[in-house]
């Protein structure tokens, strides 16, 4: 079964699944976790999910998939309807552009590939709110939030990666 | 980085071929930014505001299931983190009580006070003001958006609704929903909130910028800013109910801050503060105060008569700020006015004036064989009534109309240096001067 361009080996579970585990990291974006008593922000797993497939599995998320996380992110977070539909879209293209030139390469070089995607897609979304808002708003929170996501983006790609080996495993 | 050498095998668990032209990707993509940039007309779009209260409907139980667990962790690293400080919190929560109790007693007989004169001057009581009292299960405190998601909604809340903790203002409701509601923060870069700076007898607004001290401004004089100067909510427009505590002046001069009273990384209850403020108002019938207002108050009944009277003044808004912002306002002289019933305008007009140059006296009974009224005795008159009650209040007239022998006229004086922050707005429309030749144009005199 082929899912608008997806493989043929892409199930409807292997493109659900990066759709589900973007409206969950979206809906952590709001749950009360208060990390070091509100120091630590929540870090961006939408950002990660949507980083990750990208580059590893882009035909089990497609746009579609994409736009419905970033949407979903801006519904329950209260965000510009768009801000990050956009900013994720466009992470996303970026993404696929290099992905002939970071796949096969050491995680450090993933890594690395994450860290400069979330810093494009930092400045795109302070910039859509700050065209939104007509202010240029203070961008230390997204930094911080941005460095935290960052950080811990190894143990969500570990959590991701054998995920995904189970999912194309089941499909085989 | 040898524990992640593991995904250099990572070849990509599908297809490594060319997609075609990102159709899909240009087209969510343009939608996206249409979105963003129509996002602040589209924001109160009907069919937005519900797919947003919608979804955060659907996410509330799930958030109610998680807020729990995730609550009790919270408060037991917190626990952790009081131990290294449990001494310094003592002495500090046993300093506050002290303070507390102080302010307490105080406070108890300004109220006791403040019901006699409200009493006595039939003032029209404060719009009822109920509560619903909500848990936080939603917390987006996102790089853009300062938020909480609460566990209440439905017919019980409503848009604007302001929202308070134990320690003051939290912010206010920006969309409503069937089981829950989407509370803006006061430090969100979309807070607006009119407010009143204590001290600086000053209004202003409170605007959030994504920070956690938002702005003051608008305040015409921001030299009278000094840094701990307590900040209220002004009621300014009637969707919040005056008085609420915001915080306290962080920074003074023209980029004023202000350090809000509520730590919101610890706020797990709150409070939806359902304010009416009534917007359609009735005209008011002429009454006044009897004998019975006397013993219930204490003090002696009045008989003053109101009569109509032109506007003399302008009501403070923050366009206008009122004279009590002025820093010079509190060494002015007590400035009299002289309203003569008997040359009043045949038609009622709206008498609006700061409150803090307005008192009303006991009327002037002529002494025999006099047959005008003179100023009333300070010693024999009642307790002056400063109408230093901060916000626009409406006053009816405080007794029947009381014949008095013309050409007597009520002089009003002023308390000075009244703390009154901001204009009082005394409709003397239906007021009615009762003596022969009341109908005549008015006449006021302002020195």
């Amino acid at each position: 079964m082929e899912w608008g361009g997806a493989a043929r080996d892409t199930t409807p579970l292997a493109i659900l699944a990066p759709l589900a585990l973007g409206l969950v990291g979206a809906l952590a974006m709001v749950a009360p976790f208060r990390f070091f008593e509100g120091v630590a922000p929540t870090p961006l797993i939408p950002l990660m999910v949507v980083y990750f497939w990208t580059l590893y599995e882009p035909t089990a998320a497609p746009a579609a998939s994409v736009f419905a996380i970033g949407w979903g992110q801006d519904l329950i977070t209260g965000a510009p309807h768009g801000l990050w539909a956009l900013t994720y879209l466009l992470v996303y293209g970026a993404v696929l552009s290099q992905r002939q030139f970071l796949v096969g390469r050491s995680f450090a070089a993933t890594w690395t590939g994450f860290i400069a995607a979330a810093v494009l897609g930092g400045a795109i979304a302070w910039l859509g709110v700050s065209i939104v808002s007509g202010a240029r708003v203070a961008g230390g929170d997204l930094a911080l939030q941005l460095g935290v996501s960052a950080l811990v983006y190894p143990v969500f790609a570990r959590g991701f990666a054998y995920l995904q080996t189970r999912l194309a495993e089941d499909a085989r | 980085m040898g524990a992640f050498d593991e995904f250099k095998s990572y070849q990509g668990f599908g297809s490594r071929r060319r997609r075609g032209r990102p159709y899909g990707l240009v087209f969510f993509a343009l939608l996206s930014c249409m979105m963003l940039l129509l996002s602040r007309q589209a924001a109160e779009a009907s069919v937005f505001e519900k797919a947003r209260a919608g979804v955060a409907d659907a996410a509330a139980p799930l958030l109610s299931v998680l807020s729990g667990p995730i609550g009790f962790v919270n408060s037991v690293l917190g626990d952790i983190g009081d131990y290294f400080s449990v001494v310094e919190e003592n002495r500090r929560l046993k300093a506050e009580i002290a303070e507390l109790s102080r302010v307490k007693a105080q406070a108890i007989a300004l109220q006791s006070y403040a019901e006699r004169l409200q009493k006595l001057a039939n003032m029209q009581a404060e719009p009822s003001i109920t509560y619903t009292t909500a848990r936080v299960i939603g917390d987006s405190e996102g790089p853009f958006v300062r938020a909480m998601i609460v566990n209440v909604g439905g017919e019980a809340v409503n848009r604007g609704q302001a929202v308070i903790n134990e320690y003051g203002l939290v912010g206010h409701v920006v969309t409503p929903g069937k089981v829950s509601s989407r509370v803006l923060l006061l430090t969100d870069l979309n807070s607006r909130i009119p407010v009143f700076v204590e001290g600086a007898n000053a209004l202003g607004v409170l605007a959030g910028d994504n920070s956690n001290r938002p702005k003051l401004r608008y305040i015409e004089e921001p030299s009278a800013l000094t840094p701990g100067q307590k900040v209220i909510t002004s009621g300014d427009g009637g969707v919040l109910p005056r008085g609420l505590p915001v915080g306290v002046v962080a920074r003074a001069g023209a980029s004023a801050t202000v350090k809000p009273f509520v730590d919101f990384d610890q706020t797990e209850l709150v409070r939806v503060v359902a304010y009416g403020f009534p917007r359609d108002v009735e005209p008011l019938e002429t009454s006044g105060g009897d004998a019975s207002d006397a013993e219930q108050t204490g003090l002696p009944a009045p008989e003053i008569s109101a009569v109509d009277a032109p506007t003399i003044g302008e009501s403070a808004g923050l366009d206008a700020p009122p004279a009590a912002a002025n820093p010079d306002s509190e060494e002015r002289q007590p400035r009299q006015i002289t309203f003569t019933p008997s040359l009043a305008p045949p038609r009622p007009a709206a008498f609006e004036a700061d409150a803090s140059e307005i008192e009303l006296v006991q009327p002037v009974e002529p002494a025999a064989g006099d047959d005008q009224g003179s100023v009333p005795d300070a010693a024999a008159a009642a307790a002056p009534i400063a109408i230093g009650v901060p916000g626009p209040i409406q006053i009816e007239a405080l007794a029947p109309v009381s014949p008095v022998t013309p050409p007597a006229d009520i002089q009003t004086e002023t308390l000075a240096g009244g703390p009154a922050p901001n204009s009082a707005e005394l409709d003397a429309a239906e007021l009615d001067a009762a003596e022969p030749g009341a109908d005549e144009p008015g006449a006021l005199e302002a020195n």
